[in-house]
């Protein structure tokens, strides 16, 4: 059970990282990316072909992980702004929710050239750091676990100094708020719109790089964890970042207590819980409730 | 310095503004007054790209502004002190007061310092509070703050819109003091009010807008006696 | 007739097909297409009339498979086990709507994508029963003991998908159709006009589930073996491609979207490795391009306007008022201390109000004075935090605006809510939503009740427009009037429902002088009709000279109250909105 506990927690924080991404652009542009799973999945195999590249030329470990994150951070961040140009910003006048439809378009589309330059099959990722597991008691920890968590603890700390300190963090913070009052203050949100989406899909990358080693690549892989990064969005409520790290972490634990008892239906968790908390509590633990008006 | 000429803003298939023409000439104060519903709140949003014009074109400082996006408007030099205030809820004083300060403050950050102070010295409530989040503040202190945010940029012609609102007599007369004090320091204001005798109290010259058209203008005490004024708000 | 010559000359075509191309390869692809035209059909009542987006139908579609499969393994006739299959769709796509109620927008397709990927995870994990896959084996279809071969199976698919087209098209141009449209405009309209939106966006969904289910089940018996690969993420997508390229909300968007979905992969089965980059393309494409699918954009070519309703003749000029504006109850409603708080902000503050009989009130303030809120209270679209509102003995405190709508209160909207994909006479039909008697049975198959029901209404609501001056724009779309006579049709819809009340919220806003006139003028024959009416205003001379009392507000509270010449000189009124001596004293000095 505590085995469960620590991995899960792991697992979350990894969900957590990735349901940011959901966060970022909502927050600030009212959209997301459902194809943020197919984002992801992206960043793993990227991520695994230029880790293979850059250490097959010889290159420091660490460097060499260091080299491969930057390098697909910053690809997914193009794509982020591709997609934004792309997909969001000439779907304002559709259906009010046309940007679901093409960025689940997008993703599709990106699943395809996945699979047709990464192939049809399981593409197994060994973990740069080994196998070695170190044992606490009854709970067993991988090398690339603890990468996972220091990565993940970095990774919130330089998003929370960022958006909370930073004047651009600000000026997202701002657009979020009220648009209308922050083009007063000289801030474009058109292009903090982009800058959303850049930093989403950033975190997306870098989400799948961790998650890989864990569960194993494939082009299919994107649409599963893109869901449950949601579920932990949901959950924590959409609109607070604190919220969804504890959506994150919690889902995470859930999921692996619940594959305990039953592995064969360890994914529909996150989907019942899904349903559950829209059910019976819409704007998650965290979240504020919105009135509309008229 | 401000030109608004023949303005027509649709809304939809609601005409709001149906060729509106207005001037402001530097270190002036106009009041454009009006009642709910003339168009008032429009004019401004038009002003500062906001909202797009349907007709007709504004010039601020020699440069044409209409068709320009509100944020680059901004960097030209207008400050705008939205109706409702809309500060920034969710981040504390300081931090409103800095992001009122975005387009100056890569290449001035020092002289953005000195600003800040200015504000705190002309609001020391704002300086008390100023790690505070802004949406704990009362309507008085945020009418203070989205008045020192849109100065932050230091600009040269301040919109106001309607700065009274939801305020008591008190805060209304301190935010009024502030805006003669402003004129003194050399800005060129245009102010949209509800309570037209106290704008008209305090600016050299107004406007009065109805159903969308300019009804009448002219110099601000000579409105102020005028009966006709009176009649537009509460109907013959 | 035209109509019924075309479903003729169809069923002959299909009845031809497997004449014409005798071989099983093209029979096989006409059932696929068929059934797979179904789930379009149905998605596109979902997706493009009532608004709502699924991204699980495959979901449906599995759950409509196996149940049918299933319950015939187990021995029960086909026929019957079609039906049940059919029926627990309808009942599953009502639990997904319910479910996602309290969702909207992003929130609902999110749902809609788990509710899929659960399905899709039970029925390949949960092999003893789906067969996971390796999949199922089914005994052959039989219809009535006889087995059907692949030809009588194509023509059993083709009756049903011919039925299905029937019942779906009488939908469209029923009120059925009429209010899933309307709900996709605008929500809190139809709400306000009686319609209760939850059940209906069950019923849309619940519709769109049958659907599925039925080509799903189709499918499982075409080869008397199905697994569950089928069942993916994909699957829905693409029949939402279908809808979307063909055109969402159009009648013949579904064929020619299945058309694309369906037969191009057969045409283009060397590029099944671009499947998805097709697809996907496909649906960006469409929506950046041509956001109305084919059909639409052709329709929107040829300047056709969609009418519904067919065209409206003008009744006989014998009633000068509508029929309906004859006696009334007359108002009774009373408010007490009723306070609105958001977040700590109180926008209305304790207020009473009381309106009897056939008044004419007017609710004046100065801006944020809270005239909007309480117009929101009354008509049920918030929920007063505090405080009571009766209505003819009744506690309507917490009542939802459709069940406002039917004790007798509705109204317009200051931001424009009109149905503006339907025409002017299809919004005020709209307006008679509590009144009709016909329900689904009589719409779905265009009785000779539905239709006599369809022309009395038709009629009623020709009266309305000829009662506030519109009846010659009767059949255009209410988006292309101006904005002066759209808010008439507003006024129109709202007195269909036949209101003891009439709530207009800044109906002179925006509007030009001349239609101000028009407005009053029709103000003043609602109010000379005898129904009470609470008119919320800026445009001071229409309210001095068209209500019997006048209430001000000024910062939620009331300040004042009584007939228009004791309200114009006095003093707290004159102070709120000019700002009085005691301001114009501090700041003069």
């Amino acid at each position: 059970m505590l085995q469960a506990i620590v991995s899960g927690l792991i697992l979350g924080s990894i969900y957590a990282i990735i349901a940011q991404g959901y966060y970022i652009t909502f927050v600030t542009n009212r959209t997301m990316n459902f194809g943020q799973g197919d984002f992801l999945m992206l960043g793993a195999l990227v991520g695994l072909t230029t880790l293979g590249t850059v250490t097959s030329a010889g290159m420091n470990l660490f460097v060499s992980v260091l080299v491969t994150m930057v390098v697909v951070a910053a690809a997914m961040a193009m794509l982020g702004w591709g997609l934004e140009r792309g997909a969001i910003r000439p779907l304002g006048h559709v259906l009010s929710v046309g940007w679901i439809l093409s960025t689940v378009a997008v993703s599709l589309m990106i699943r395809n050239i996945a699979m047709l330059i990464w192939g049809r099959n399981v593409i197994p990722f060994p973990s740069p750091f080994g196998n070695e597991v170190y044992r606490f008691g009854s709970v067993g920890i991988t090398k690339h676990e603890i990468f996972v968590a220091i990565c993940a603890i970095v990774i919130m700390a330089c998003l929370f100094f960022f958006l909370n300190r930073s004047l651009l963090g600000k000026a997202l913070a701002a657009v979020a708020f009220n648009p209308d009052a922050a083009s007063l203050m000289g801030i474009n949100p058109r292009r903090m719109a982009v800058l959303a989406f850049a930093l989403s899909s950033a975190l997306a990358g870098v989400g799948g790089i961790l998650v890989g080693p864990i569960t194993n690549t494939a082009f299919f892989m994107g649409a599963t964890l893109g869901l449950k990064a949601f579920a932990a969005a949901i959950i924590g409520g959409l609109t607070n970042p604190l919220g969804i790290l504890i959506g994150g972490l919690l889902l995470g634990v859930i999921e692996q207590v619940f594959s305990l008892y039953s592995s064969a239906y360890k994914d529909a968790s996150a989907f019942l819980l899904i349903l559950i908390v829209l059910i019976f509590m819409p704007q998650g633990l965290l979240g504020k409730k919105v009135k509309e008006k008229f | 310095m401000l030109s608004v000429n023949n303005v027509r803003v649709h809304y939809g298939m609601a005409e709001a503004l149906r060729g509106v023409n207005l001037q402001v000439a530097k270190g002036e104060v106009v009041a454009l007054i009006g009642r709910n519903g003339a168009g008032k709140t429009t004019l401004l949003k038009a002003i500062t790209g906001l909202v797009k014009l349907r007709e007709g074109e504004i010039h601020f400082q020699g440069k044409r502004i209409s068709g320009m996006p509100a944020h680059e408007i901004m960097r030209l030099g207008i400050g705008h002190v939205p109706q409702g205030r809309q500060v920034f809820g969710d981040q504390t004083v300081e931090d409103n007061l800095i992001l009122g300060a975005y387009t100056k403050i890569k290449q001035q950050p020092r002289q953005v310092r000195e600003w800040l102070e200015r504000e705190y010295t002309r609001f020391p409530r704002l300086k008390e509070r100023a790690k505070q989040m802004a949406g704990t503040l009362s309507g008085g202190e945020q009418q203070m703050l989205a008045l020192s945010r849109a100065l932050m940029s230091d600009p040269e012609l301040l919109v106001l819109d309607e700065p009274s609102m939801g305020l008591s007599p008190l805060y209304v007369k301190l935010i009024l003091d502030t805006v003669t004090q402003l004129r003194s320091e050399g800005k060129t204001i245009l102010l949209v009010e509800q309570l037209a005798a106290a704008a008209l109290a305090i600016s050299d010259r107004a406007y009065v807008l109805s159903s969308g058209q300019v009804e009448m203008s002219g110099a601000a005490d000579e409105l102020l006696h005028d009966e006709k004024v009176v009649r537009t708000y509460l109907g013959a | 007739m035209k109509k019924w010559l075309l479903y003729l000359l169809i069923a002959l075509a299909l009845y031809f097909f497997p004449w014409l191309f005798p071989s099983s390869y093209y029979v096989h692809m006409a059932q696929g297409f068929l059934y797979t035209y179904i789930v379009v059909a149905g998605l596109n009542l979902l997706v493009g009339l009532s608004g709502q987006l699924s991204l699980g139908h495959a979901g449906f579609y599995a759950i409509g498979a196996y149940v049918t499969g299933l319950c015939t393994v187990a021995g029960v006739p086909f026929l019957l086990s079609l039906l049940l299959g059919v029926l627990i769709c309808a009942g599953a796509g009502g639990l997904v709507a319910m479910l996602s109620l309290r969702a909207k927008g992003p929130y609902l397709a999110m749902v809609t994508i788990a509710f899929g990927l659960l399905v899709e995870i039970v029925a390949n994990r949960w092999v003893e029963v789906t067969g996971g896959p390796a999949g199922l084996y089914l005994p052959e279809a039989k219809l009535f003991g006889l087995g059907l071969g692949t030809v009588s199976y194509y023509w059993f698919i083709a009756v049903i998908a011919l039925v299905v087209t029937v019942l779906i098209d009488n939908l469209f141009t029923s009120r059925y159709g009429r209010t899933f449209r309307a709900m996709g405009n605008s929500e809190v309209a139809a709400a306000t006009a009686g319609v209760h939106v939850r059940n209906w966006k069950v019923l849309a969904f619940a519709i769109s589930a049958c659907t599925a289910g039925l080509g799903g089940a189709l499918f499982a018996f075409q080869n008397a073996y199905f697994n569950s690969d089928t069942f993916t993420f994909d699957k829905s997508i693409l029949f939402l491609v279908g809808v979307i390229v063909g055109g969402a909300g159009t009648r013949l968007g579904p064929l020619v979207g299945t058309i694309v979905i369906f037969l191009l992969p057969q045409w283009v089965q060397s590029l099944y490795n671009y499947h998805l980059l097709i697809f996907g393309g496909i649906l960006l494409l469409s929506l950046i391009a041509l956001p109305e699918g084919i059909v639409g954009g052709i329709q929107r070519i040829f300047k056709q306007r969609n009418q519904y309703s067919g065209t409206p003749s003008l009744p006989a000029p014998d009633s000068d008022g509508p029929s309906q504006m004859g006696s009334r109850d007359g108002a009774d409603l009373n408010v007490q201390a009723a306070v609105m708080e958001f977040d700590g902000f109180r926008a209305v503050d304790a207020i009473d109000l009381q309106i009897k009989g056939s008044e004419v009130r007017g609710l004046i303030g100065p801006n944020g004075s809270g005239k909007s809120t309480t117009v929101n209270m009354l008509s049920g679209v918030y929920v007063p935090t505090k405080g009571k509102l009766s209505w003819k003995g009744v506690d309507v405190t917490s009542f939802p605006p459709h069940r406002m709508a039917a004790a007798g209160i509705t109204r317009t909207f200051q931001n424009l809510q009109l149905f503006h994909e339907l025409t002017v006479l299809e919004n005020v039909m709209l307006g008679f939503h509590l009144h009709y008697r016909k329900g689904f049975a009589a719409n779905i198959l265009h009785t000779p009740g539905f239709l006599r029901e369809e022309s009395h209404f038709r009629a009623e609501a020709m009266r309305l427009l000829q009662f506030v001056g519109l009846a010659e724009k009767a059949g255009e779309q209410a988006a292309a009037l101006s904005y002066g006579q759209q808010r008439l049709v507003e006024i129109a819809r709202a007195l269909a429902t036949k209101p003891d009340l009439l709530i207009l919220d800044e109906p002179a806003a925006g509007a030009s002088l001349y239609e101000v006139d028009n407005i009053v003028r029709v103000i003043r024959k609602v109010k000379d009709s005898g129904i009470a009416i609470l008119l919320v205003e800026h445009h001071m001379e229409i309210v001095m000279n068209v209500c019997d009392t006048i209430t001000v507000l000024d910062f939620g509270k009331k300040i004042a109250e009584g007939d228009p010449a004791f309200i114009k000189n006095h003093p707290q009124v004159i102070e709120a909105y000019l700002g009085g001596e005691e301001v114009t004293k501090l700041v003069v000095g």
